[in-house]
C-alpha cells in the first residue's frame, strides 16, 4: 500500500471538513430570527371541499386572534356569485359532467339528465371525499349517510367510525383513485334497489381513470340506469366554482339553492372572515410550507385564502413549487404556516440549528 | 538494449506521473472553481467578494445568513455526497470487474429508499426524533449490504457473482416494498417519498453535514486505503491472491466502506443516480485504470461534479429547486456517452 495520492486526497477532505466545522455557526435561530407569526393548519383541507372554510378560520385565528361570531346576514353585494352546472328541464334537471381524462372515455356523457322521480329516490355513491364533504355540509353528519350510501375513503376525509358503521364494512372503498368496482358491486344490492325504487348516481372528480370499466361493470351487474357525474377538479380555482359544485350536488338530491345549507354556511363564514379582516392592518407577507417543503403560489386555493385574509403570498410562482430557502429568508415572511400532518419538529421546520 | 528499454520505461513512468499530477491539479482547480461558482449561484444575487466576506460573518445580516446557513452547508453536503458516490462506484466497478457496477447493484440504494419510506409513511424510527428519515435510510442502507453478503454466502465463501445476484434480488425486493408503500401512502406522504427518491440537497443544512460527515469520510478512507488491492483485484481474484492480497478481507472492507459512504450520502440527499457510474469512468478514460490515482480523482471530481449540478439545479427554475437526481441523469448521461465515444483507448481494469 503506497498511499501517497490517497493520503493527499483524504488529508484534503479532512482539512476541508475541519475548516467547514470551524466555519459552522454554533447555533442559529433560523427563521425565528425575524420573529414571524407561526402556526399550523390542516393543509389537506385547502382543497375543493367546503371544509376549506375551517382552514380559513384557523388561519384568521393564528394571524389576528379570535374570530368574531358568525355573521348570519350577508349583504347581497357581498354574496359570491356562481354559475350553475345545472339547468332545469321539463322532467327534471340536466347536470354538466366534465372529464379531464383524455381521450374521453367512450361511455362518457357530458350531460346527465335526472328526472324528478330519480332525484326523489336518489342514492349517492361518492368517489371523491371533497364531494362527500359537500353532502355533509348540506345534510349534516347524522343524516348524510341515508343519502350517500357508499363513499371513497381517503385521508382527506376522516369521518367518525360510528358514521362508517352505518354502511357496513364494505362501504369503505379505499383511496378514491384506486376504488375497486368489484368491491362496489359487492356492496350494492340490485334487488333491494329495485324493491325500494332507488336511483343510484356516482359522483366523482373528472379524473377517474376507470370510468369505462365502472360504467360497463355497473351496467353488467344490472345497474343499467346508474348515472355518473364528473366534476373537473382542476377547474376549482376559486370559491365561486366551489359554490357551483355544492349547488350541483344539492340539486341532484333535490335541494334547491335557496334551501342549500352548504351554500349559506359557506357564504356566511367567508363574509364573517372578510368583514373581520377589513378592520385589521393587512398586507403582511405570508408563506405556507407543506410536509414536502412545497409551497402553494398563484392560482391555488391557498392563495384565495390568503387574499381573503389580506395577506400577501411571497410565493409568486404558479401552482405548487418548492421555493429555495434563500428566497424565503430574503423575503422574511411575516406569517408562516405549516401543515398539521407535518412530522418534522417545529425547530426543523423553522430551520433552527443547534 | 536493456538500458534503452529501462530509459523508455522511466520516460513512460514520468509521463504517466505528469499526467496524474496534471489531472489531479485540474480536478482540484475544478473543485475550487465549482465551490465559488456555487457560492454565488442562487435566487439572491451576491457578488463573489461579498460572498467570501459573508462566509466570515461580514456584511448584510440576511445575506450572511443565506451564505453561512444555506449555501455553504449545502455546497459542503454536495461535495461530501459527490465524493462518496463517485468513489463507491469506483470500488464497485473494481470489485465486480464490471463497468456497469455502481453502489446500486448491491441493492443499498433500494434499502435506503425503503428505510426512508418507512419513516415517512409509518413514522418508523421516531426514536431518532427529527432525524428519523435519514437515520432509517442509513440503517437500512447499511443493513442491506450485510443482508446481501449473508445471502451470497455459500459453503465455499462468497463469490462475486453471488454477491451481484443477491444484490439485484434484494434491490428488487426493496423496490417492490417501496412501490407498495407509495401505493398505500396518502397524497402528502406520497409526494414526500417521490421527492426524496429524486434526490435533492434542498433540505441540507449544517445538521445534515454533521450527520453525514463521519460515515462518509470513514467510507472514503476505507476505500481509498484499499485502492492498491483494487488494482490487483482487477486482475482477477486468483491473481490477486497470488500477489498477496487477502481477497476476503479486502472485499469485506470495500463493501463496508461503500456502505458507509452510500448510507451517509442517501441519508441526507436521497437517491442520486449516475454519479457513481460516470465519474470513475470519465477519469478512467483520462488517466487509465490505476485505482490509486482514480480514488483521489473520483473523490475530487465527484465533489466538483455534484456541486456544479446542484448550482444548476438551484438556478435553472429559480426560485424553485429542481431535484438534482433529474439533472445528474439528464446532463450526466449524454456527457458520459460523448466522452465514451470520443476516447479511443479505454480500459476497465489493469489488464
Amino acid at each position: 500500500m503506497n498511499p501517497k495520492f490517497i493520503a493527499i486526497g483524504v488529508a484534503a477532505i479532512i482539512v476541508a471538513a475541519g475548516a467547514a466545522v470551524l466555519l459552522m455557526p454554533k447555533e442559529s435561530k433560523g427563521w425565528y430570527s425575524w420573529d414571524p407569526t407561526v402556526g399550523e393548519v390542516d393543509y389537506t383541507m385547502i382543497s375543493a371541499t367546503p371544509k376549506i372554510m375551517d382552514v380559513l378560520e384557523d388561519m384568521y385565528s393564528i394571524v389576528y386572534g379570535e374570530l368574531p361570531s358568525r355573521e348570519t346576514e350577508v349583504p347581497a353585494s357581498q354574496l359570491l356569485e356562481y354559475e350553475s352546472l345545472v339547468t332545469d328541464t321539463a322532467t327534471g334537471i340536466d347536470v354538466q359532467s366534465r372529464s379531464s381524462i383524455l381521450p374521453l372515455p367512450s361511455t362518457f356523457e357530458d350531460t346527465v339528465s335526472l328526472t324528478d322521480s330519480e332525484i326523489q329516490n336518489m342514492k349517492i355513491i361518492s368517489y371523491s371525499s371533497g364531494l362527500t364533504d359537500c353532502f355533509v355540509s348540506m345534510l349534516g353528519e347524522e343524516q348524510v349517510w341515508d343519502t350517500v350510501v357508499a363513499a371513497g375513503n381517503s385521508t382527506w376525509t376522516n369521518y367518525p367510525d360510528n358514521d362508517m358503521e352505518k354502511w357496513g364494512e364494505n362501504s369503505s372503498l379505499g383511496p378514491e383513485y384506486t376504488i375497486s368496482t368489484e368491491y362496489l358491486l359487492s356492496y350494492l344490492d340490485y334487488a333491494e334497489a329495485k324493491t325500494n325504487g332507488y336511483h343510484y348516481c356516482v359522483v366523482a372528480w373528472g379524473y377517474i381513470k376507470n370510468y369505462d370499466d365502472l360504467h360497463n361493470s355497473l351496467a353488467g351487474a344490472g345497474f343499467k340506469d346508474v348515472d355518473i357525474i364528473c366534476i373537473d377538479y382542476y377547474e376549482v380555482d376559486d370559491f365561486n366554482y366551489l359554490l357551483s359544485i355544492i349547488d350541483a350536488m344539492g340539486r341532484i338530491i333535490g335541494i334547491d339553492p335557496e334551501d342549500n345549507e352548504g351554500i349559506s354556511d359557506f357564504q356566511e363564514r367567508l363574509y364573517t372572515v372578510k368583514k373581520a379582516v377589513s378592520g385589521k392592518e393587512t398586507g403582511r407577507t405570508v408563506y405556507l410550507e407543506n410536509p414536502s417543503k412545497k409551497s402553494p403560489g398563484k392560482g391555488t386555493l391557498t392563495e384565495l385564502c390568503f387574499d381573503a385574509l389580506g395577506l400577501v403570498n411571497i410565493n409568486t410562482e404558479d401552482g405548487l413549487v418548492m421555493l429555495n430557502d434563500e428566497s424565503i429568508v430574503s423575503d422574511k415572511p411575516s406569517v408562516i404556516f405549516f401543515s398539521e400532518g407535518d412530522t418534522r419538529t417545529m425547530d426543523q421546520k423553522m430551520r433552527v440549528t443547534m | 538494449m536493456v538500458e534503452g528499454g529501462s530509459e523508455e520505461l522511466i520516460r513512460i513512468r514520468r509521463r504517466t506521473l505528469r499526467r496524474y499530477a496534471l489531472a489531479a491539479l485540474a480536478a482540484l482547480l475544478l473543485l475550487v472553481a465549482s465551490f465559488f461558482v456555487s457560492l454565488v449561484t442562487g435566487p439572491v444575487g451576491i457578488s463573489l467578494y461579498d460572498a467570501i466576506m459573508m462566509m466570515f460573518g461580514i456584511g448584510d445580516e440576511t445575506q450572511v445568513y443565506i451564505i453561512r446557513e444555506i449555501r455553504v452547508p449545502r455546497i459542503l453536503c454536495c461535495a461530501l455526497v459527490g465524493a462518496a458516490l463517485s468513489i463507491s462506484g469506483l470500488a464497485m466497478q473494481g470489485l465486480f470487474r464490471n463497468p456497469m457496477a455502481s453502489p446500486s447493484v448491491l441493492g443499498v440504494s433500494s434499502g435506503a429508499a425503503f428505510g426512508a419510506s418507512l419513516a415517512m409513511a409509518f413514522g418508523l424510527g421516531a426514536a431518532f426524533g427529527s432525524f428519523a428519515v435519514p437515520a432509517m435510510a442509513f440503517i437500512l442502507c447499511f443493513g442491506t449490504t450485510f443482508l446481501v453478503y449473508l445471502l451470497a454466502r455459500t459453503g465455499g465463501g462468497v463469490s462475486v457473482t453471488m454477491l451481484l445476484l443477491s444484490g439485484i434480488a434484494v434491490g428488487a425486493f426493496f423496490n417492490g416494498m417501496v412501490s407498495a408503500i407509495q401505493y398505500l401512502a396518502d397524497g402528502q406522504t406520497l409526494q414526500s417519498i417521490v421527492y426524496w427518491l429524486m434526490g435533492s440537497f434542498a433540505s441540507c443544512g449544517w445538521d445534515s453535514f454533521t450527520l453525514a460527515l463521519v460515515p462518509i469520510l470513514l467510507g472514503i478512507a476505507i476505500i481509498a486505503l484499499n485502492s492498491s488491492e483494487l488494482n490487483m483485484l482487477s486482475l482477477g481474484e486468483e491473481q490477486a491472491e497470488s500477489l498477496g492480497v487477502n481477497v476476503r478481507l479486502t472485499r469485506m472492507l470495500l463493501l463496508t466502506g461503500t456502505s458507509l459512504a452510500v448510507a451517509g450520502s442517501v441519508s441526507i440527499s436521497g437517491i442520486i443516480g449516475f454519479v457513481g457510474l460516470i465519474i470513475p469512468h470519465i477519469f478512467r478514460m483520462i488517466v487509465g485504470p490505476n485505482h490509486r490515482i482514480l480514488s483521489l480523482l473520483s473523490v475530487v471530481g465527484g465533489a466538483a461534479f455534484m456541486i456544479l449540478m446542484d448550482a444548476v439545479a438551484r438556478s435553472v427554475i429559480s426560485p424553485d429547486d429542481l431535484p438534482i437526481g433529474i439533472l445528474t441523469a439528464l446532463l450526466g448521461a449524454p456527457f458520459f456517452i460523448y466522452v465514451m465515444r470520443t476516447r479511443r483507448s479505454y480500459r476497465m481494469g489493469a489488464e
